[in-house]
C-alpha cells in the first residue's frame, strides 16, 4: 500500500486463526489502520491477496466486505450524526432486510415487517454491548466511553465472522478498558473473530491470543504475548537501539 | 412514523378541507394554489437535501420538463392530461438517473454542479431561439455538411413547439372523469390533495429503512459503506424521486395557469426552492411545507409597503437564517423539546 510514493504498507503477511482475539501493535505510523482500511475495502490496495475464509476478498467495496463478514469499528468515532443510539444499531440490520423504496413508501407489509424485525435486532445488540438504557439517546449527545460501545454493538450488528477494532481503548478510563476487555471475550466466546489495534498494552498482553507487531509497514514479530514481550526487534521498535557508552 | 406525525398530517388535512370555507377569495386562493405546487418540488428537495444530504441547484429544470411534457402533448397533440404526466415523469427520471450516476458517486459539491449546469441546459433548451443555442445548433449542422438555412427550416417546428422565450398558452385543464378540474375551489383541493398525498408518503419513507438509510449517508458516508450499505442506488433513488415530485408539479403547473414560458424555469426558481426548504427547516419535511407558505405569500403580504417589500423581505430572510439555523420547524420542534429526536 502506497500513499503518495510513501509505502505505508508494504509486505505484511499475516493469518489469524478462528474464533481467536488477535492484537496488531506498533508505534504511531507503523500502517495499523491502514492494514484495517484495506481488509475492509476503505481503502483499495496496490499489491497483495486479502483472502477470508477460503475466498478472495481483496480490493473488494466496503459494503461488499461487510455483506462477506468482516466488520469495523473506527478509531476517531464515526457514529452516524442526529441518530439515536438505537437507529445508529438498526442502520447495520439494513443488511439482512431487503424492502425498497415503494414498499417503504406505500408501508406495504414487507417493510412493516422489516423495520419490526431490524428493532428487535439492533435492541438485542445494544443489551450485549450494556447499552439497552440509552436506546433513544443522540448517540453522538453520550459520553465517548459510550460512543466507543455503540460503534462496537453497530459492527457486530452486520452479523460478522470477523470484527476489526481500532483502538477500541482509546481514551478510555481503567475501569472503561476493564469492562472493554470483558466485552471483547463476550465477542470472542459467540465466535466471532476478533482483530484490534492497540496501544494499551496491558489490555494487549491480557486479551489476546496472539500479537503481530508491525513497524514502518513492515511486520516485525508475531507470536503470542509472552513472546512479543521477550522479542528484542519490538523492544528496539518502541524504546529505540540500546547504545553503549 | 410517529404519533406526531399522524397527528400533524390529521391536522393537515383538516386544514386542506375547511380553508377554502374561509379564504373565498379567488386571489387568496390562487396564491394558496401556487404554494402547493412549489411545495411539492420542496417536499422533494427536503428529502434530497435535508434527509440524503445531496444538493440540487436544478429542481426549476426537472420542474420546468414536467410542464413543457405536458404542454407540449396536451396543448399541440391533444393528448390527455395523464399522458403528459406520465411522459413528464419518465423524461425526468432518465435525466435524473444519466446526471446522478457520475455525480453521486463523487463527494463534495459535484451534485451541485452538475445540477446548476442540467438546470441550466433545459432552460436553454425551453428557450429555444437563444442566440447561443442556434448558434450552436447551426455550427454543428454546419459541419456535419447542411446549410444554416436547412437546420433552421429543421429547428422551426421545434420552437413552434416550445414557443420560443415567449413561451406558448392554450393547455388545456385536467379533467379526472367527468369531472373537469376549472374553479380555483376545486384547483385547490385537487392541488391539495396531491400535496397530501406526497406528504403521507414521505413520510412512511422516511421512517422506513429506507429513511434511516439516507439519514445514515447524510451522517457519514463512509461509516455507512462500512455497515453494509451500497450507497449508490440509494442516493440516485432519492434523487429520481425528487425530480419526479418536481415533474408532478411541472405537469400541474402547466395545465394551472395553461400558459407557460421559461422564465418560470430559471436558476433563480432552483434558488428559490433551496431557500424555501432551508426557511422551513430541512430536518423535516414539514419543513419543506412552511417554508413554501412562507416564502409565497410574505412577497405578497409585504406589498402593502410598496417600493421597500424587497428590503423588509430580504430582512426577514436574514434574520430567519441567522436565528433560526435549523428553520421555523426546527425552532418550533426545539422549543417543545423535541429538537433533539428526529421526528421528521
Amino acid at each position: 500500500m502506497k500513499f503518495g510514493g510513501v509505502m505505508a504498507l508494504g509486505n505484511v503477511s499475516t493469518s489469524v486463526a478462528e474464533h481467536s482475539i488477535t492484537a496488531i501493535i506498533g508505534p504511531n505510523g507503523a500502517g495499523k489502520t491502514t492494514l484495517i482500511n484495506v481488509i475492509s475495502g476503505a481503502i483499495p490496495q496496490t499489491k497483495g491477496k486479502v483472502r477470508f475464509q477460503g475466498r478472495d476478498v481483496s480490493g473488494f467495496a466496503p459494503h461488499k466486505a461487510a455483506e462477506a463478514g468482516i466488520a469495523r469499528t473506527f478509531q476517531n468515532l464515526r457514529l452516524f450524526k442526529h441518530m439515536s443510539t438505537l437507529e445508529n444499531v438498526m442502520v447495520s440490520r439494513h443488511i439482512k432486510t431487503t424492502s425498497g423504496f415503494f414498499s417503504c413508501a406505500l408501508k406495504l407489509p414487507s417493510s412493516r415487517s422489516d423495520e419490526k424485525i431490524i428493532r428487535e435486532k439492533a435492541i438485542e445488540f445494544l443489551d450485549f454491548v450494556g447499552l439497552g438504557d440509552k436506546a433513544n439517546f443522540d448517540a453522538l449527545s453520550l459520553p465517548f466511553g459510550v460512543q466507543r460501545h455503540i460503534e462496537i454493538a453497530r459492527a457486530l450488528a452486520l452479523d460478522p465472522k470477523v470484527v476489526l477494532l481500532d483502538e477500541p481503548a482509546g481514551g478510555l478510563n481503567p475501569q472503561e478498558t476493564d469492562g472493554l476487555a470483558t466485552l471483547i471475550h463476550k465477542i470472542r466466546d459467540k465466535g466471532i473473530t476478533v482483530v484490534l489495534i492497540e496501544h494499551d498494552m496491558s489490555l494487549v498482553m491480557n486479551i489476546s491470543d496472539s500479537v503481530v507487531v508491525l513497524n514502518y509497514g513492515q511486520k516485525i514479530a508475531e507470536g503470542t504475548p509472552e513472546e512479543i514481550q521477550r522479542n528484542q526487534a519490538v523492544i528496539e521498535a518502541y524504546l529505540g537501539k540500546e547504545t553503549v557508552h | 412514523m410517529g404519533r406526531a406525525n399522524v397527528t400533524a398530517l390529521i391536522v393537515f388535512g383538516i386544514i386542506i378541507l375547511v380553508l377554502p370555507f374561509v379564504l373565498t377569495s379567488p386571489y387568496y386562493l390562487r396564491v394558496m394554489n401556487f404554494a402547493g405546487i412549489f411545495s411539492l418540488v420542496c417536499i422533494g428537495l427536503s428529502l434530497l437535501l435535508g434527509y440524503a444530504g445531496q444538493i440540487s441547484i436544478g429542481q426549476a429544470g426537472f420542474f420546468a420538463i414536467g410542464a413543457y411534457s405536458s404542454g407540449i402533448l396536451c396543448a399541440a397533440f391533444g393528448q390527455s392530461a395523464w399522458v403528459g404526466l406520465v411522459v413528464g415523469l419518465v423524461v425526468n427520471s432518465l435525466v435524473a438517473f444519466l446526471v446522478g450516476i457520475p455525480t453521486l458517486k463523487l463527494r463534495g459539491h459535484y451534485l451541485a454542479m452538475a445540477t446548476l449546469g442540467i438546470g441550466e441546459i433545459i432552460h436553454i433548451v425551453a428557450l429555444a431561439d437563444t442566440e447561443e443555442l442556434t448558434r450552436l445548433i447551426a455550427w454543428i449542422g454546419e459541419n456535419a455538411g447542411y446549410a444554416p438555412e436547412a437546420v433552421s427550416r429543421v429547428l422551426q417546428p421545434y420552437k413552434a413547439l416550445t414557443g420560443g422565450p415567449s413561451g406558448f398558452g392554450e393547455i388545456p385543464t385536467i379533467n379526472i372523469g367527468s369531472w373537469v378540474v376549472s374553479t380555483p375551489v376545486e384547483w385547490f383541493y385537487f392541488i391539495w390533495f396531491v400535496v397530501f398525498i406526497a406528504m403521507l408518503l414521505s413520510l412512511n419513507l422516511i421512517h422506513s429503512r429506507i429513511g434511516r438509510a439516507l439519514r445514515a449517508i447524510h451522517g457519514d458516508e463512509e461509516a455507512a459503506r462500512a455497515m453494509g450499505m451500497n450507497t449508490l442506488p440509494l442516493k440516485l433513488g432519492i434523487f429520481v424521486i425528487s425530480a419526479c415530485l418536481a415533474s408532478i408539479a411541472g405537469s400541474l403547473y402547466a395545465h394551472y395557469v395553461t400558459f407557460i414560458s421559461p422564465v418560470t424555469f430559471s436558476i433563480n426558481e432552483s434558488i428559490l426552492f433551496v431557500v424555501m426548504v432551508a426557511v422551513g427547516g430541512m430536518m423535516s419535511v414539514w419543513g419543506a411545507l412552511v417554508g413554501t407558505l412562507i416564502m409565497t405569500i410574505l412577497p405578497e403580504t409585504l406589498r402593502v409597503f410598496q417600493d421597500y417589500d424587497i428590503l423588509i423581505y430580504g430582512l426577514i430572510l436574514l434574520l430567519i437564517m441567522m436565528f433560526m439555523p435549523d428553520g421555523v420547524v426546527g425552532l418550533v420542534q426545539s422549543f417543545f423539546g423535541r429538537g433533539r429526536e428526529k421526528t421528521g
